[in-house]
């Protein structure tokens, strides 16, 4: 990993960028989870004062949402937990598809709010000659990337295949403009290739053996 | 108080269709839209006396939407509520004419406290341009 000043502000930007989005997606989580509870305690209170029963069907369909809603807000926080381990993570490999899995659920509130869907096409597992958050760090920049140059309402699908020469990772949606491109220098750095054109490809470098 | 008509903005359908029931429980006509566009059109063919309007939405988002409808409509009384609250983006609201600024989970009868405000002010409004309206006409007429 970088040790100099780009690279920390690097890495503070990404811990900025994920925390912004998970805190952002719990706190919405939190604000349905509040109207319904209430609404559920005004119906009660209501019925209540009219001296009747509240619609045992209309109860049962708020709660299965506040269930449903606690359960999202708990995704979300694995999601965070999840990311503030991968700090602990400094070796030189990491593993890619775990790496997305984690980074494409944080984003997908971001891609939302720009009408872009992700869709996941990973294996269960795939090493990577990266650290881990250099490996998050370009993955947030290239879905900030593309998605910000992605057509409105379109699916963009995050492939994720191994090669002779490490991993290859495709980025592929319907671009409205070209996306603005990675710096070189972080490419370089972390001895990734970028392929633009149509669909955006990283080449990812291959985990190597350490040790003797 | 039958007759505060609001409409809410959200892009989650759970939380427009909360607030909406409790609004209604307080008395208030509610109406939804579950983005910036659609809360767009909607204004452009009603009236309302307040707009409660959520901050990050796709296809036009709280600030834009915000913008364009007092572009529009300069007497609505819009009130931005917003998952994280900043000092920046509620300055730059109340500058663009927002009634006022909430974060969520707002309170309930606060809010509704805020949209009688807001029908009060719009009522205000109408009537001072009402009146203006009249005064240019008469004295156009020499009267």
């Amino acid at each position: 990993m970088p040790e100099g000043n780009a690279g920390q502000a690097g890495y503070a930007e990404l811990f900025g960028q994920v925390t912004r989005n998970a805190t952002h997606e719990i706190k919405n989580e939190l604000a349905v989870i509040n109207e319904q509870t209430h609404l559920i305690s005004e119906m009660l209170e209501i019925a209540a004062a009219k001296g009747r029963e509240a619609d045992p069907e209309r109860l049962h369909q708020l709660i299965g949402r506040v269930i449903e809603r606690v359960g999202r807000a708990d995704q979300a926080v694995k999601r965070l937990n999840a990311f503030a381990h991968s700090a602990e993570e400094t070796g030189p490999v990491c593993d890619a598809a775990k790496g997305a899995r984690l980074i494409a659920g944080i984003f997908a509130r971001q891609a939302a709010l720009n009408n872009v869907t992700l869709e996941l096409d990973l294996p269960e597992s795939l090493s990577v000659g990266l650290a881990t958050l250099d490996y998050e760090r370009l993955l947030w920049r290239a879905l900030a990337a593309v998605v910000a140059a992605a057509a409105r309402g379109s699916l963009l699908r995050l492939v994720l295949t191994s090669g002779d020469e490490g991993a290859l990772l495709s980025l592929e949606t319907q671009l409205e403009r070209e996306p603005e491109p990675l710096p070189g220098e972080l490419l370089e750095q972390m001895g990734v290739t970028l392929r633009q054109g149509g669909v955006w490809q990283l080449g990812l470098p291959p985990a190597r053996a350490t040790g003797g | 108080m039958q007759d505060i008509r609001v409409l809410v903005v959200d892009d989650d359908p759970d939380f427009l269709e909360s607030v909406s029931e409790r609004l209604n429980n307080r008395g208030c006509v509610v109406d939804t839209a579950l983005d910036g566009a659609m809360a767009l059109e909607k204004i452009g063919q009603n009236l309302y006396d307040a707009i409660v309007l959520d901050l990050q939405m796709p296809k036009v988002d709280g600030m834009e939407t915000l913008k364009q409808a007092l572009a529009n409509k300069p007497s609505l009384q819009i009130i931005l509520l917003t998952g994280h609250a900043s000092v920046q983006v509620g300055v730059e609201a109340m500058r663009l004419g927002a009634l006022d600024f909430m974060e969520k989970p707002a309170d309930l009868d606060q809010l509704v406290e805020k949209i009688k405000e807001g029908k009060a002010r719009r009522i205000d409004i109408d009537d001072q341009t009402r009146e203006a309206a009249v005064r240019e006409a008469l004295k156009k007429y020499g009267w």
